[in-house]
């Protein structure tokens, strides 16, 4: 089966600063695939090179089997993610910034319109439904970055730390929307700082560090964030002579 | 493009810049226009701003109008429509909107010609409606003298405010390449300041930004008639050429 997105020995440099290291990571269809990993170890980098926004020194990126370079329209219509920022226009309504958000995506008008529908429902934003989105709480708005990523029923889903503004009540939407997408078929990569949640969700948990993956933990174990640091200081203890300051400072 | 265009047109409906642009050029330059004349004549101004206003008192109230309708929209366009490019591209960075347009089934490159595309179509349609309704005034205020004169003054001015208004789309280039509208709105201050120093004076026929507005009379009837069509023609190329920096940079914009 061809994994909706794979990163092979990814390589990515800002002046003196290894943001990723040879980073190699794939995400199955059907999959859950949660990264953690420290401030500055590279999820958001790995995952701001799968969309586009930065291009790899070294390495290369595919999506669904197709270098990015290669990739058109046909494959970007299967994706949708949220990185640093959710969609959303401030002067335009929850609703429309989904509807153009789907047609942004390939649905049709009236598809677009349906999926605004659905969504609205799913991640229970029906009081806000027709207020701007300007004036959302940051939580509300990072729904509506959701229901903007997934609106056209994505086969890839890539969603930097989606939790990180939710209320429980939006947490428990948002896990259950992720486990409904992987449901059918889709792959879904999740960073997070919230390992409790990931736990709860993931299929595969890796663990980032230094620009690159270093190990995986197992879902569903107990003391995670133990068995978290345990991994990186391992690592860190391994290449603490191979690691330059600069380095260190991107770990 | 169609969807592109369509999520252009909605954002930028609901713009509170593009509110306060179209009823600057709309309502403000033909009112200002017409308003300035009938001042200019009443004898109500005294002074030094006497001097500035002693060209609109002579002559007929057509001739008048028109004259000055057109030296207040060939500055006024290039102002709206370079705060109206600027906020288009701009915005994407200061409202932080450009990452979700990266890896679309609809490209960037479309989504930047949508941007073009409106500020255009809206250049279009602003300069008409002002002219037109400068044209109604004359008509109501002196109906005798809307003749083919009139009517070819009208033209002129559409015409060039028209261009001056395409010449403020490639400050959206500088919006993209700053990465924001800020950058971009200096420019247009910059430039036009500039602009209207040479245009009073009568020079810099090569210079884009002051061809039109010399053409529409900014300094003179003579600096208007050295103003041939390579002039214009030059200045409606960096319009053009401007606007595909500004869509070219759009769509090579990374996020580093």
């Amino acid at each position: 089966m061809t994994a909706a997105l794979t990163l092979e020995a990814a390589t990515k440099t800002y002046d003196d600063l290894h943001a990723l290291a040879g980073l190699s990571l794939t995400v199955e269809p059907g999959e859950i695939h949660a990264i953690v990993g420290l401030n500055g170890a590279g999820k958001t980098t790995a995952m701001k090179a799968a969309v586009g926004h930065t291009a790899l020194d070294a390495g290369s990126v595919s999506l669904f089997g197709v270098l990015t370079a290669d990739a058109g329209a046909s494959e970007f219509a299967r994706l949708g993610f949220v990185i640093d920022q959710p969609f959303g226009y401030p002067e335009l309504t929850i609703r429309d910034n989904i509807v153009h958000a789907g047609r942004l995506r390939g649905l049709g008008r009236d598809e677009a319109a349906a999926a605004a529908g659905v969504w609205i429902d799913r991640l229970a934003l029906h009081p806000w439904a027709r207020a701007r989105a300007r004036e959302l709480s940051l939580g509300n708005r990072q729904r509506l970055g959701l229901a903007c990523a997934a609106a056209h029923e994505p086969d890839l889903l890539i969603l930097d730390e989606p939790t990180n503004a939710l209320d429980p009540a939006g947490v428990l939407l948002l896990r259950d929307a992720l486990v409904a997408t992987a449901a059918r078929g889709a792959g879904v990569l999740v960073s997070s700082h919230h390992l409790d949640e990931v736990s709860r969700i993931a299929a595969r948990i890796t663990v980032i560090h230094a620009g690159r993956v270093v190990g995986t933990l197992e879902p569903g174990q107990v003391d995670l964030e133990r068995r978290f640091f345990d991994v990186v200081r391992q690592w860190d203890a391994e290449h603490a002579v191979d690691l330059s300051p600069t380095a260190r400072n991107a770990a | 493009m169609t969807t592109a265009l369509a999520l252009t047109w909605a954002t930028f409906s609901r713009s509170l810049t593009a509110r306060i642009a179209t009823a600057l050029v709309a309502v403000f330059a033909p009112a200002f226009a017409i308003g300035g004349v009938a001042l200019a004549r009443s004898g109500a101004i005294t002074g030094p701003s006497a001097v500035k206003f002693a060209p609109f008192a002579t002559g007929t109230f057509a001739e008048a109008s028109t004259l000055l309708l057109g030296q207040i929209l060939t500055v006024v366009m290039v102002l709206a429509a370079g705060f109206v490019a600027a906020w288009l591209f701009g915005r994407e960075w200061a409202d932080k909107t450009i990452g979700s347009l990266f890896s679309l089934p609809v490209s960037r490159t479309a989504i930047a010609w949508a941007k073009v595309s409106i500020t255009s179509a809206w250049v279009i349609a602003c300069v008409t409606f002002a002219v037109g309704a400068a044209a109604l005034a004359v008509a109501t205020a002196d109906a005798s003298h809307l003749d083919v004169a009139t009517w070819r003054s009208l033209g002129l001015d559409w015409a060039a405010a028209t261009m001056m208004g395409l010449l403020g789309i490639p400050f959206g280039w500088l919006a993209v390449v700053t990465r924001g509208y800020l950058g971009a709105l200096g420019g247009i201050i910059g430039i036009t300041a500039v602009s209207q120093i040479l245009a009073s004076v009568g020079v810099g026929r090569w210079v884009p930004y002051v061809a039109p507005a010399v053409w529409a009379g900014a300094g003179g009837d003579q600096a208007s008639s050295d103003i041939g069509a390579a002039h214009l023609l030059w200045a409606l190329a960096f319009a053009v050429l401007g606007a595909w920096a500004a869509v070219s940079a759009f769509a090579r914009a990374r996020l580093d």
